[in-house]
C-alpha cells in the first residue's frame, strides 16, 4: 500500500517524465546527437515510464479509501498572499483521462516510428509530441486552474506547432497561425476565469471552488460563460470551429491523437472539472447547449459535405463534441465522460486510418455491396433540387461563418491598426520631413 | 561593504566610459575597435555577475532598499535589491550587442558610444544621489543624439533633440527645485536619497511630476512614446537597442518616483494606471499591423512597457514584483528579439516581412530561438514573463478586475503579432518579392552562444523564480509603504 507522498510522487511521473524526454530530446538535438533511434528510444522509454507511474498510482488510489484525493508538491512562487500552488487532483474523472492519454501516447509514439521513418521532422515530431504529453496530463491532473493552464498552453503552442509541421508549405503554416489566433483569444477566457475565481472565491483549487461554490447569479454567470467561451475555442465549437479542418495539415499521426482524440476535447474536460461551478449559472448552461446544438447541426452537415477524408471526420469530430458540450449543459456529466472516452479512442482509429480511407470504403462496398453513405443518397435525393443546393452550399462554406468572422473581426482589427499607424507617420511627420522623403533620401545617399 | 564590492560599484560605470574614451581618441580600425570593447565589456560583465551572486546570496536587501555606499565626490553608489538585477542583465545585454554587431557597422565611433550608455546606464542604476542619476539619465541618450545628427533622418533628429533637451531640462530644474526645498528644509545633502528618505521633508508635487514625466517618456509611455520607434526604426541599430531596450524608466519610477515623491503617486496612481492600460492596448494593436519586424519590436516593447506601469500603478506588493519582474524579462527578450531581427536584416538586406519567408530551411537555430523568445515575450508557462503577468494580474484584480481584463487582451494580441512575425519570417515558402535567400546563414557559434545564454536566464528565471523575487523584496516593501501612505491620504 502506497502512501500519500509515494503516491505522489507516483503519479506524478506522468507528466514528468514524458517533459523529461522532451528535455533530454532538445538536449540532443544541441549536441546534434540525435539520431532516429536514440529519439525513439528516449520518447518511448519517457512514455512508458508515464504510463507505468500513472498505472501504480491510480492502481494505489483505488486500493485507497474512496474519494477524490488531492496531491500537493509546494508552491512554485509566491507573492503577497497570492501563492501558485503545484497541486494534482486524482478523482474517477481524472483517472480515466489521464489513462487515456497516457495509452494514446504510447500507441502514437509506436505508430510515429514507423509513419514518420526519415521523415526530415521525425526529431521535431517526438520533442513536440512529448510536450504535448506532458501538457496534457498537467491538464488533466491539475488540482487547481493555474495548474490546468499550463497543460492548456503548452497543449495550445505543441499543437499550433504540429498543424505547421510541414513549414515549407504555405498551407499548413496558415493553418497554423488560424489555430493559434484562436486559442489566443479563447485564452483570455480562461485567464478571465481564473482571476474571477480568485477575486470572488480567493481560490481556484478545484475541490475548494467545489465547497465553495459560487451561488450569488452574477460572478457565477461571469464564470462560467469565461469558461464556456475558453473551451468553444479549444473544442472547436461555433463560431470558433474554423481552425479543426485546416489543422488536419499536420501528420497523421498527430491529427490523431491531438484533433482527433485528445486536444479537441481539452474544452469539454475544462467544463466537466468545472461542472460544480457552472450548474449555479442557467446563462452559461443556455450557453453549452446552444453552441453544442448549433455546432453538431452545422458540422454535421459540413462533414456530409467535405470532399476529403480528412476534414470529414474532423467536422463529424466537432460534431460530437457540440454533442458533449449538450450534454453537460444539461447536467449529464458521466455520459459526457463516458462519451469523451469512447469518442476519443474512436476518432484516433479513424484518424489513423485515414491514408487508407478509400481502400477501407471500397473493401466494405465490396463486402455489403452497399454502404450508409447509399441510403443517405436516397434520402438527400428526396429533398427538392433548390433546397439541396442551399443546404449543400451552406454545408460546404460553414454557413458562412468563417466570412462573417473575417469580416466583423479580423478585418476592423487589421484596420484599426493601420490607422494607427497612419496616424504615428503623420505625427512624425510633424517633426520634420515625411517619412518617405527621409527614406527617399537615405536611399539616395546609399 | 567589504572592499572589493565598493570599488566594484565604481569600476562598473567608470570603465565603460574610460573604455569609450580609449576607443574613440586610441583605436583605429573597426576590428581592433571591436576587440577592445569586447575586452572591456566582459570583465564588467563578470563584476557585475558577481556582484549580483555576492550581493544576492547575503540576502542584503532585506533589511531596506538604500545602502549607504562609497562616498566619493559627494554623492553614494550601492547596490541594493532594485539594482543587483539590472548590472549584470545592462552588461549582458552589450556585450551581446557588441558580439552580434557586425564588424562593417562597427563604425563611427559605434563601440565608444556603445560603451558611453553602458556607463550612463550603470551609473543611473547605481547611484543613490539623485543629481547623479539624472546626470547619468541625461549622458545615457547623448550618444543617440550623436548618431541621429549622422542619420538622413530629420523627425529623428528633431524627435532626438527635443527629447535630450525635455528630459535635461526637467530633471535639472526637478534637481534644482529638489535641492532648494531640501536645503530649506533641513537636510544636509539635499540630493543624497539615502538622507531624503531618512528626513521626514517630503519634495514638492511639481518636482515628483517632473521626475515621473522623465521616467514614463524614458519607458516609451503613450503619449510620450514618439521617439521609440522613431529611434528603432532609423538609429543605428545595435546602438538604439542598447540604449532604449534598457529598464531604466521603469528604474527612475521605482527609485525616485515612488520611493522619493509619494506625495505624486498617491493621486495620480489611477491617472498612472489609465495610461498603462492605454498604452499597453495601443502598442498591441499598432503591432499586429506592422510589416517591418523592427517596428514590431519597439510596438511590443511599448506595449510591454504599458503593462509594467499599469503594475507599478497598482500599488499592490503582487502587482510591483510583477512588474519589476516584467521590466526586467522584458528587456531579455525585447533584446533578443531585435538582436535576432538585426541578424535577419543583416542577411537578408531587409526587415520587411513582405520580403522575407522560409528561413528555417537555412536557418533552424535562429528560427528556434526567435520561436522560443517570442514564446517567453508572452508569458508562455516556464518563463519569467509567465510569472511577471501572473502576479501583475493577481496584484491588480482586487481593486481593478477591469484592467485585469484589459491586460489579457493585451497578452493575447502581442501573442497573435509575434507569431505572425515569426510565421512570415522563418515559415512557409520565400516570399515572391524576396531577394535570393538560398544563401541565407544560420547564427554563428558566438551569435548562438550569446542568445542562447539570453533564453537560458528567461527559462532559469521562469522556473526558479522565488530568487528574483526575494532579491525585490525589500523594494517592494518600500513601495507598500507608499501605498500604505497614500490610502490613508486618500481617506
Amino acid at each position: 500500500m502506497l502512501d500519500s507522498n509515494s503516491l505522489a510522487h507516483v503519479i506524478a511521473l506522468a507528466p514528468a517524465a514524458p517533459a523529461l524526454g522532451a528535455v533530454i530530446i532538445a538536449l540532443l538535438l544541441a549536441a546534434r546527437l540525435a539520431s532516429e533511434r536514440v529519439v525513439a528510444t528516449v520518447a518511448q522509454t519517457a512514455i512508458g515510464l508515464g504510463f507505468l507511474g500513472l498505472l501504480v498510482g491510480l492502481v494505489g488510489w483505488a486500493a485507497g479509501p474512496a474519494g477524490p484525493l488531492e496531491l500537493g508538491f509546494g508552491s512554485w512562487y509566491s507573492g503577497a498572499g497570492y501563492d501558485f500552488r503545484i497541486d494534482l487532483l486524482i478523482d474517477g474523472r481524472s483517472a480515466a483521462v489521464s489513462a487515456l492519454v497516457s495509452l494514446l501516447l504510447a500507441a502514437t509514439s509506436q505508430f510515429s516510428i514507423a509513419y514518420l521513418h526519415r521523415e526530415p521532422g521525425f526529431n521535431r515530431f517526438f520533442l513536440l509530441m512529448l510536450l504535448f504529453g506532458a501538457g496534457m496530463q498537467a491538464l488533466v491532473l491539475a488540482g487547481n486552474l493555474e495548474l490546468l493552464f499550463v497543460g492548456w498552453e503548452i497543449v495550445g503552442m505543441t499543437s499550433v506547432l504540429l498543424v505547421g509541421f510541414f513549414h515549407e508549405r504555405l498551407g499548413p503554416v496558415k493553418a497554423a497561425t488560424r489555430v493559434l489566433v484562436t486559442y489566443r483569444l479563447c485564452d483570455i477566457g480562461l485567464l478571465t476565469a481564473g482571476v474571477s475565481l480568485h477575486r470572488w472565491l480567493h481560490t481556484s483549487d478545484w475541490m475548494a471552488a467545489e465547497q465553495a461554490a459560487l451561488t450569488s447569479p452574477w460572478p457565477s454567470t461571469f464564470v462560467g460563460l469565461s469558461l464556456v467561451f475558453a473551451a468553444m475555442g479549444k473544442s472547436a465549437q461555433f463560431p470558433l470551429g474554423g481552425w479543426l479542418p485546416r489543422a488536419m495539415e499536420g501528420p497523421t499521426a498527430s491529427s490523431a491523437v491531438f484533433y482527433g482524440s485528445l486536444s479537441v476535447h481539452a474544452g469539454v474536460y475544462l467544463l466537466l472539472r468545472a461542472a460544480p461551478l457552472l450548474e449555479h449559472s442557467l446563462a452559461a448552461q443556455t450557453m453549452m447547449i446552444a453552441v453544442g446544438a448549433i455546432t453538431a447541426v452545422i458540422s454535421a452537415m459540413s462533414s456530409q459535405a467535405s470532399p476529403d477524408a480528412k476534414s470529414a471526420l474532423s467536422y463529424a469530430t466537432a460534431s460530437q463534441v457540440g454533442l458533449m458540450f449538450v450534454e453537460i449543459g444539461f447536467g449529464l456529466y458521466t455520459l459526457a465522460t463516458i462519451h469523451l472516452v469512447a469518442h476519443a479512442v474512436l476518432r484516433y482509429y479513424q484518424f489513423l486510418r485515414t491514408p487508407s480511407a478509400l481502400q477501407d470504403a471500397l473493401a466494405r462496398r465490396a463486402a455489403l455491396g452497399r454502404t450508409e453513405a447509399d441510403e443517405g443518397a436516397v434520402r438527400w435525393e428526396a429533398l427538392g433540387l433548390r433546397t439541396r443546393r442551399y443546404v449543400y452550399r451552406m454545408a460546404i462554406e460553414r454557413f458562412d461563418v468563417e466570412i462573417a468572422l473575417e469580416r466583423y473581426v479580423v478585418r476592423p482589427v487589421m484596420a484599426l491598426s493601420r490607422r494607427l499607424d497612419r496616424l504615428e507617420s503623420q505625427l512624425l511627420a510633424l517633426h520634420g520631413e515625411s517619412e518617405r522623403r527621409a527614406r527617399d533620401s537615405k536611399g539616395g545617399r546609399r | 561593504m567589504s572592499a572589493w564590492v565598493q570599488y566594484s560599484l565604481i569600476f562598473l560605470w567608470l570603465t565603460p566610459l574610460l573604455a569609450a574614451a580609449a576607443l574613440r581618441w586610441g583605436v583605429r580600425g573597426a576590428t581592433k575597435q571591436r576587440a577592445l570593447a569586447l575586452g572591456f565589456a566582459l570583465p564588467i560583465f563578470l563584476v557585475a555577475c558577481a556582484l549580483f551572486v555576492h550581493e544576492g546570496t547575503r540576502h542584503a536587501y532585506k533589511e531596506d532598499h538604500l545602502e549607504q555606499g562609497l562616498g566619493w565626490l559627494h554623492s553614494h553608489f550601492a547596490v541594493d535589491g532594485l539594482n543587483a538585477v539590472l548590472l549584470p542583465l545592462t552588461a549582458g545585454l552589450v556585450l551581446v550587442a557588441l558580439l552580434m554587431t557586425p564588424r562593417a557597422d562597427m563604425r563611427a565611433g559605434l563601440a565608444a558610444k556603445i560603451m558611453v550608455v553602458e556607463g550612463a546606464l550603470m551609473g543611473s542604476f547605481l547611484a543613490l544621489d539623485a543629481g547623479v542619476l539624472s546626470s547619468f539619465v541625461v549622458l545615457s541618450l547623448l550618444p543617440l543624439w550623436f548618431d541621429a545628427k549622422h542619420r538622413g533622418s530629420r523627425p529623428l533628429q528633431v524627435i532626438m533633440k527635443s527629447l535630450v533637451v525635455a528630459t535635461g531640462l526637467a530633471l535639472a530644474v526637478a534637481m534644482i527645485g529638489l535641492a532648494f526645498e531640501a536645503s530649506a528644509a533641513g537636510v544636509q545633502n539635499p540630493l543624497d536619497l539615502v538622507e531624503l528618505t531618512k528626513s521626514p521633508y517630503t519634495p514638492s508635487p511639481w518636482i515628483g511630476t517632473l521626475v515621473l514625466a522623465v521616467a514614463l517618456l524614458r519607458m516609451g509611455i503613450v503619449p510620450l512614446h514618439l521617439w521609440f520607434p522613431a529611434t528603432a526604426q532609423h538609429s543605428t541599430p545595435h546602438l538604439a537597442l542598447v540604449t532604449c531596450l534598457t529598464p531604466l524608466g521603469s528604474f527612475m519610477l521605482a527609485r525616485l518616483a515612488l520611493a522619493i515623491f509619494p506625495r505624486v503617486l498617491g493621486p495620480a496612481a489611477p491617472l498612472l494606471m489609465a495610461v498603462g492600460v492605454f498604452t499597453a492596448l495601443y502598442g498591441a494593436f499598432l503591432a499586429v499591423g506592422q510589416f517591418d519586424l523592427r517596428r514590431i519590436v519597439a510596438w511590443f516593447w511599448v506595449s510591454q512597457s504599458g503593462l509594467v506601469l499599469a503594475g507599478f500603478a497598482g500599488l499592490d506588493d503582487a502587482s510591483v514584483s510583477g512588474a519589476l519582474l516584467q521590466a526586467m524579462s522584458t528587456v531579455v527578450e525585447c533584446g533578443g528579439l531585435m538582436l535576432l531581427t538585426l541578424a535577419v536584416e543583416v542577411r537578408a538586406n531587409t526587415t520587411d516581412l513582405r520580403k522575407l519567408g522560409g528561413l528555417a530551411h537555412n536557418a533552424p537555430r535562429m528560427a528556434t530561438a526567435y520561436l522560443i523568445l517570442a514564446a517567453a515575450a508572452v508569458g508562455f508557462p516556464g518563463t519569467i514573463s509567465f510569472v511577471a503577468e501572473d502576479l501583475v494580474g493577481q496584484g491588480l484584480l482586487r481593486e481593478h478586475p477591469f484592467v485585469v481584463g484589459l491586460l489579457f487582451i493585451v497578452t493575447a494580441v502581442n501573442g497573435i503579432t509575434l507569431w505572425r512575425a515569426f510565421k512570415r519570417t522563418f515559415l512557409g515558402p520565400p516570399s515572391p518579392h524576396a531577394d535570393d535567400l538560398r544563401g541565407f546563414e544560420d547564427l554563428r557559434r558566438w551569435e548562438s552562444y550569446a542568445i542562447w545564454g539570453m533564453i537560458g536566464t528567461l527559462l532559469l528565471g521562469g522556473f526558479l523564480p522565488e530568487p528574483l523575487l526575494a532579491v525585490r523584496r525589500g523594494v517592494v516593501d518600500a513601495i507598500g509603504r507608499v501605498e500604505a501612505a497614500a490610502s490613508v491620504e486618500r481617506h
